[in-house]
């Protein structure tokens, strides 16, 4: 199923450039471009050629890491994307990470404690965190924990005094490597707001699935004789009720990825994290179409990626699920 | 008497039809969900602001007063002014009809095609049931927001194909349940009596099929309203939604950004309108969903 849609998708991207009404590069080039520039960039972007043979070069590229050129900056888009790939993956794992710790834990709270003012209020705060625009919560922290309180920096991923010197590109990692803990300080300090700011709604989504999963299984039989054991009843929510809840929370999770790399578009550029969501934003100001093709594609192929682990992750977590 | 008696009987047959319609039946299941309740009216009354927004704003929405720019909320301007003097809550006002034209149009347009494409796939099965779910599976697997900014791109950027773009993002979520309804609606035995009796493909897809399949459709509707208002915001901050002067609530944000020191009253109200909204119908949605859920109806 992973290569059928993922060849489908190489498919919409490549026709995002060709379904431009008009011609493409006179688009990219403006109105005053000469006849010779716009030949040149037709001839470059392949648009004088049978759509099937623009396919079949564009798929040779992507095989051979040639994923084009940027408009704007004339630079291999494989080596330019990198760096902004691996900010918006450091950036999506950490708010994936708090919204699994606080999502999870608050929906088992919720269901341990069903009709209590913890549960009232949790549902509340969950029921507002999917409602709220991630902008407009992106602005709010930035004016509140930024300019009102001055507690965290408003934008950017470090200190541009004192940059992080790149080894891997995550920022977290390279510091520690490094055993520079002022600059952890300053990467972990810059990733705060923009990390809250994207996880509240993958937050709130895995509160509520972790909630109404909990309250199926804390009914059954095995929770009963659990608790009839004499087991506290800590280790019976979280050892055998937990554990047997996971997999619809797993599956929720798998697909807030895709909601934190889409969501990433809107928090990057609130935030000037220089990630591939704003890379992609600053080429669509540029008509840089190239760029645009590649990011989405980028960002769509780790989706899909990402669930087909979930998927195999099934197989770990419940035993009865077996793939052949 | 016997005029008595059939009026009686009459009376008999009109309640047991009256405790029977399956609308009734609906609306006592919703009303004893609260939260759906409250949902139903955040809803009304956002519809009601859309409708009457002429007679309750204040002023218009471009009238532009230089003088009175950037002001703080007042007796005169309660949620106060943007950079161009404008009065925030008339927009706002206005901005209603924007949000609320914007979720309904583009989740019609996705049911409209997701039903047609979901019933076809359905109904006839083999080869057309294979092109049209890969198609589903390949739209689905691309993050929604990044899809509509690709068609966007493609369309050029503009209110009408913002409600465009969203529409498609939204047609396989709605195609894909149409078909799996389709699929177990047409083992049914009034589909093969219909079938036995001559009823052609088509009369039967839209008699007898379609509305059967209906009651998720509704539920996934009212949920697809809140994401496609959140949508469309999200591309009218980044720039690829209204254009200048509509007071569309997510432009209203962006417009805003700039003066996040100076006047950071200008993005808190109409983050507010966004967020109620989509509220009232992601509870009226819940609601629905439970009411409609034939496991809730004892």
């Amino acid at each position: 199923m992973v290569i059928p849609v993922l060849i489908g998708m190489t498919l919409i991207v490549f026709f995002i450039l060709r379904l431009i009404p008009g011609n493409p590069a006179q688009l990219i080039l403006g109105q005053r471009a000469t006849k010779e520039s716009l030949e040149a960039l037709t001839s470059q972007l392949g648009l004088d050629q049978p759509w099937y043979i623009q396919y079949f070069s564009y798929m040779k590229g992507l095989f051979t890491g040639d994923i084009g050129t940027s408009i704007r900056t004339g630079a291999p888009i494989s080596q330019e994307i990198w760096p902004f790939f691996i900010a918006t993956i450091e950036l999506s794992v950490v708010a994936l990470l708090i919204a699994i710790v606080i999502g999870m834990n608050a929906g088992v709270i919720s269901a341990w404690f069903q009709n209590s003012w913890f549960d009232y209020t949790a549902m509340v705060i969950a029921l507002v965190g999917i409602s709220m625009p991630i902008f407009w919560l992106g602005l709010m922290d930035q004016w509140f924990f930024s300019i009102d309180l001055g507690w965290l920096p408003s934008t950017g991923r470090e200190n541009v005094r004192d940059p992080v010197t790149p080894i891997t590109n995550f920022y977290l990692i390279d510091t520690l490597i490094q055993g520079d803990f002022s600059q952890l300080n300053v990467v972990v300090k810059h990733l705060i707001l923009p990390a809250c700011a994207l996880g509240t709604i993958s937050m709130a989504i895995i509160a509520r699935i972790t909630r109404s999963s909990m309250l199926e299984v804390m009914r059954s039989d095995y929770i009963r004789t659990a608790q009839a054991k004499g087991m506290r009843m800590f280790w019976v929510v979280y050892k055998h009720g937990l554990k047997n809840a996971l997999i619809p929370v797993l599956t929720v999770i798998g697909m807030q990825m895709g909601i934190l790399l889409g969501g990433a578009v809107l928090t990057e550029t609130i935030f000037g994290w220089p990630g591939i969501g704003r890379y992609i934003y600053e080429a669509i100001n540029f008509r840089d179409y190239p760029v645009i093709q590649t990011g989405i594609l980028i960002v769509a192929a780790f989706f899909v990626l990402i669930n087909l682990v979930v998927d195999l992750l099934y197989a770990a977590i419940d035993p009865r699920i077996k793939y052949h | 008497m016997q005029e008595i008696l059939n009026t009686q009987q009459f009376q008999q047959v009109k309640e047991v039809q009256e405790v029977h319609s399956p609308w009734l039946d609906l609306w006592r299941r919703f009303r004893k969900n609260k939260l759906a309740v409250v949902g139903l009216g955040i809803i009304s009354f956002f519809v009601i602001v859309a409708i009457i927004a002429p007679l309750l704003a204040p002023e218009g929405i471009n009238e532009q007063k230089l003088a009175d720019r950037l002001q703080s909320p007042s007796a005169d301007h309660w949620l106060g002014t943007d950079d161009f003097g404008r009065d925030i809550l008339s927009r706002i006002l206005y901005g209603t009809r924007i949000s609320l034209w914007i979720g309904t149009f583009s989740v019609l347009g996705s049911i409209i095609v997701g039903s047609i494409l979901g019933i076809v796939a359905g109904y006839y099965g083999r080869w057309v049931d294979t092109i049209i779910s890969r198609l589903f599976d390949i739209l689905l697997a691309f993050p929604s927001i990044l899809l509509a900014i690709a068609i966007v791109t493609i369309l050029g950027p503009s209110l009408s194909n913002a409600l465009i773009a969203i529409a498609i993002i939204n047609i396989p979520s709605f195609g894909r349940l149409i078909r799996s309804k389709v699929l177990s609606v047409k083992q049914e035995e009034y589909i093969m009596a219909a079938k036995s009796i001559g009823m052609g493909d088509f009369r039967i897809l839209f008699h007898h099929v379609l509305p059967n399949s209906m009651a998720p459709v509704i539920v996934q509707g009212t949920l697809a309203i809140a994401t496609s208002i959140l949508e469309a915001a999200a591309l009218g901050f980044l720039g690829l939604g209204a254009e200048a002067p509509n007071p569309e609530w997510g432009k209203m944000l962006s417009d805003s950004r700039q003066f996040i020191t100076q006047a950071p009253w200008t993005m808190v109200s109409p983050g507010i309108a966004i967020m109620l909204v989509v509220i009232g119908f992601n509870l009226l949605g819940d609601g629905l969903r439970d009411a409609l859920d034939p496991r809730m109806k004892h």
